[in-house]
């Protein structure tokens, strides 16, 4: 009995110095004391959870989980374990797993409120509840720590963008950006919005910034190259293009930046075949491009195809929509052109030309208070 | 000093307002007019081709833009000690058959270690000493005085007023000079800091000494005598910069090709030199082109990154003169003129 004594404080000991060692970031040897700690005593509970934090921020899934639901199962009253539990599936994108840790958690009066419910949101509004997701946001206030601030914002901005309601999204998208330019997502989101908003100069300031911060991230060139090619007098797309190369060489979305530049220098053959290639190599956004090029050249027929392919693989793009819509009011196919704009303009409730487009069907189908009030819409500026 | 990194962009949908080329055009028919003098820098982040898009290029002002800026009736007036003094009129001037054309890196004299106060462009215009040849200007005459129409001006040696490359400019990039950029004539005084280069210019004076007020001096401190002046800013520095990637980037790769350019007045880089780990060593850069003399040359170094963490990385570079950048500014120097120390930047690998 003495010995196991002895065995179970020496084991306390090795634990306490495998916290020290994780809270100093020294997770090699936070990892080695703790495997000591828990062969040692198989029920410490903060070993496995310590064990499983570490396995977690390498994504080692398996072994989290398991350490995690070891933590559960040996202190089914502890709500840090499914805190982290929920932690890791959220990491993993298994919202719903996600949401039921930590809706245990909470039940278990998980310590840092906000925290859980930021996390939990963010399940929420990823596993297709924007709604829920806010409502649960709204009950605290933005966090004083300014990373959790920054995702409760980022959180919010990405619900709101679930629920098209893009002007208050990118308000919310440009806290989390204060708060935290760290986090890419939070661009990519920001710059992204702009863009589908017709706000094409913002997106490019935004861009400019972001690639200044994260100069070999593909995602973030590639918005600096979609967003060039939205401002006319940008001179920055074969810039875009270069970080592009530089950041994902071999990655097929090169071409769509390539196209975009060809668009620019008015090369439209040239363009056309990039865009081609990229999306024979399974660039959804490329379809799209391919039909406007075929649409200014006058092969509707070439374009139709291409928009219906675009809105094949990305039915919820507001701006398929709105190409399809208007290239089937432009040939008089009212009925098809009234189901897109129609779509458009929930999908893109803040958006110019999907009101101006809108405006113009419904005069042509003779419904002229509905056609004036999206003409109006779509001749002010927001 | 800080500076606003300005970006004037419009989207290419109808109804966005005024666009650049507007502004541009009003410029031209006299009636733009800023109420106070702008300073914006060339974010560096954006190089790509040696010459930065005019609408990128740096702008330094030390007074407001003129109003009423026409190229109609613009004259520069050649005169003061010469025996054949003349205006140059400006279609005169646009409509020479032989054109000189200058690649030249301008820098403001105030531009921070890690400042875009710095662009490069190709400038068309007319030799400045052919002209002042034929004003004949008289043996006494030391130096040559440029006025702008702001009112600011600036006293050349006349050695370097008469110099082949000092030329009176009307064309920047191909296109006609922008107003922020000294529409409808500026001077070019290449390989010597900006202010020299002045805009708006109006008139050419041959003087037999300098203006007293110049307040580009040199100063240094010392403990016996204090702060004195020592001498004129005038010929640029060694120098080169970081274009990618720039202070607290977070970069994910194991490989990355940093980018950056190096200038040296009237000189040419001989050499540039990148530290990864805050100067413990150094590795040669690759220059991407024959350096020249006036015009910033582009470098890059292919860095493989060992692991995760926070790195310091620098650079450097050398002229073909002997000359090369200094680790830290003198601590005796007591202006804010030449800040041409090793540049510095911060960046995390994740």
């Amino acid at each position: 009995m003495i010995w196991l004594a002895i065995a179970l404080l020496q084991a306390g000991s090795v634990l306490e110095r495998a916290d020290m060692a994780f809270r100093q970031g020294d997770f090699e040897a936070a990892k080695a004391l703790a495997l000591q700690s828990v062969t040692a005593d198989p029920g410490a509970v903060h070993g496995h959870m310590i064990l499983g934090v570490i396995a977690a921020r390498n994504n080692q899934w398996d072994v989290s989980n398991a350490r995690f639901q070891t933590v559960i199962r040996l202190d089914p009253s502890n709500p840090t374990g499914y805190f982290y539990l929920g932690q890791a599936k959220l990491y993993q994108r298994q919202w719903d797993a996600a949401i039921q840790y930590f809706t245990r958690a909470a039940e278990r009066n998980y310590p840092d409120r906000d925290r859980l419910t930021v996390e939990l949101a963010h399940a929420q509004n990823e596993s297709g509840r924007p709604q829920k997701a806010l409502e649960m946001l709204m009950e605290i206030a933005p966090p004083a720590d300014p990373r959790l601030a920054a995702q409760y914002h980022g959180v919010t901005a990405f619900a709101l963008g679930r629920m098209n309601q893009w002007t208050a999204a990118i308000e919310a998208g440009r806290q989390a950006v204060r708060l935290d330019a760290s986090n890419p997502l939070y661009w990519d989101f920001l710059i992204d919005a702009l863009i589908k908003t017709n706000q094409a100069p913002q997106a490019l300031a935004e861009a400019i910034r972001a690639q200044r911060l994260f100069p070999d991230r593909g995602d973030t060139q590639y918005l600096f190259a979609v967003a060039s090619h939205h401002v006319v007098e940008s001179p920055l797309s074969r810039l875009a293009l270069r970080n592009l190369r530089d950041a994902e060489p071999q990655s097929p979305r090169v071409f769509v930046a390539e196209g975009l530049l060809y668009r620019k220098q008015g090369k439209d053959e040239e363009a056309a075949a990039a865009f081609t290639k990229a999306a024979r190599r399974g660039v959804k956004d490329a379809y799209l491009l391919l039909g406007i090029v075929h649409r200014e050249n006058g092969d509707l027929a070439a374009a139709e195809r291409d928009y219906r392919d675009a809105e094949r693989l990305n039915p919820s793009s507001g701006q398929v929509a709105l190409e399809l819509g208007k290239l089937f009011l432009s040939r008089g196919e009212l009925t098809e052109a009234r189901t897109r704009l129609e779509k458009a303009v929930t999908l893109l409730p803040d958006v110019q030309p999907v009101h101006y487009q809108l405006g113009l069907l419904y005069q042509r189908l003779g419904m002229k208070e509905e056609a004036a009030k999206h003409l109006r819409w779509g001749k002010t500026t927001p | 000093m800080a500076t606003r990194v300005s970006y004037k962009w419009h989207s290419k949908l109808p109804g966005d307002g005024v666009t650049r080329r507007l502004l541009l055009t009003g410029a031209a028919a006299g009636v733009l007019q800023a109420q106070q003098p702008e300073t914006s820098g060339f974010d560096l982040s954006l190089l790509d081709d040696d010459v930065v898009p005019n609408d990128l290029f740096f702008v330094r002002e030390h007074y407001p833009q003129p109003a009423g800026l026409s190229s109609a009736g613009w004259r520069v007036r050649i005169g003061g000690a010469v025996a054949e003094p003349f205006d140059l009129v400006y279609d005169e001037l646009t409509a020479t058959p032989s054109p000189r054309r200058l690649a030249a890196t301008i820098e403001c004299a105030e531009n921070p270690v890690d400042g875009g106060l710095v662009s490069h462009a190709e400038w068309t215009g007319c030799s400045l000493g052919a002209l002042l040849e034929k004003a004949r200007v008289r043996s006494g005459a030391k130096f040559v005085r440029l006025t702008g129409a702001d009112g600011f001006s600036r006293c050349l040696p006349i050695e370097k007023a008469m110099h082949a490359d000092t030329i009176l400019a009307h064309g920047m990039n191909g296109e006609r000079l922008p107003a922020s950029h000294g529409f409808p004539v500026r001077a070019i005084v290449p390989g010597w800091y900006g202010m020299d280069s002045v805009k708006w210019l109006k008139q050419v004076e041959a003087v037999d000494g300098a203006d007293p007020g110049d307040r580009y001096l040199r100063s240094e401190r010392s403990l016996l005598t204090g702060v004195r002046p020592a001498g004129p800013v005038r010929e640029g520095c060694v120098k080169s910069a970081f274009s990618r990637p720039l202070d607290g980037a977070i970069l994910s790769s194991r490989r990355f090709t940093i980018r950056g350019v190096a200038w040296a007045g009237q000189n040419r880089v001989r050499q540039v030199e990148v530290s990864v780990d805050g100067g413990k060593s150094w590795r040669t850069g690759r220059l991407a082109s024959p350096p020249r003399p006036y015009a910033w040359v582009q470098w890059t170094f292919d860095w493989m990154i060992g692991r995760v963490g926070s790195y310091e990385l620098m650079v450097r570079a050398a002229d073909d003169a002997g000359r090369a950048q200094p680790e830290a500014r003198p601590s005796n120097r007591a202006d804010g003129f030449e800040l041409n120390s090793y540049q510095t930047v911060r960046v995390v690998v994740s």
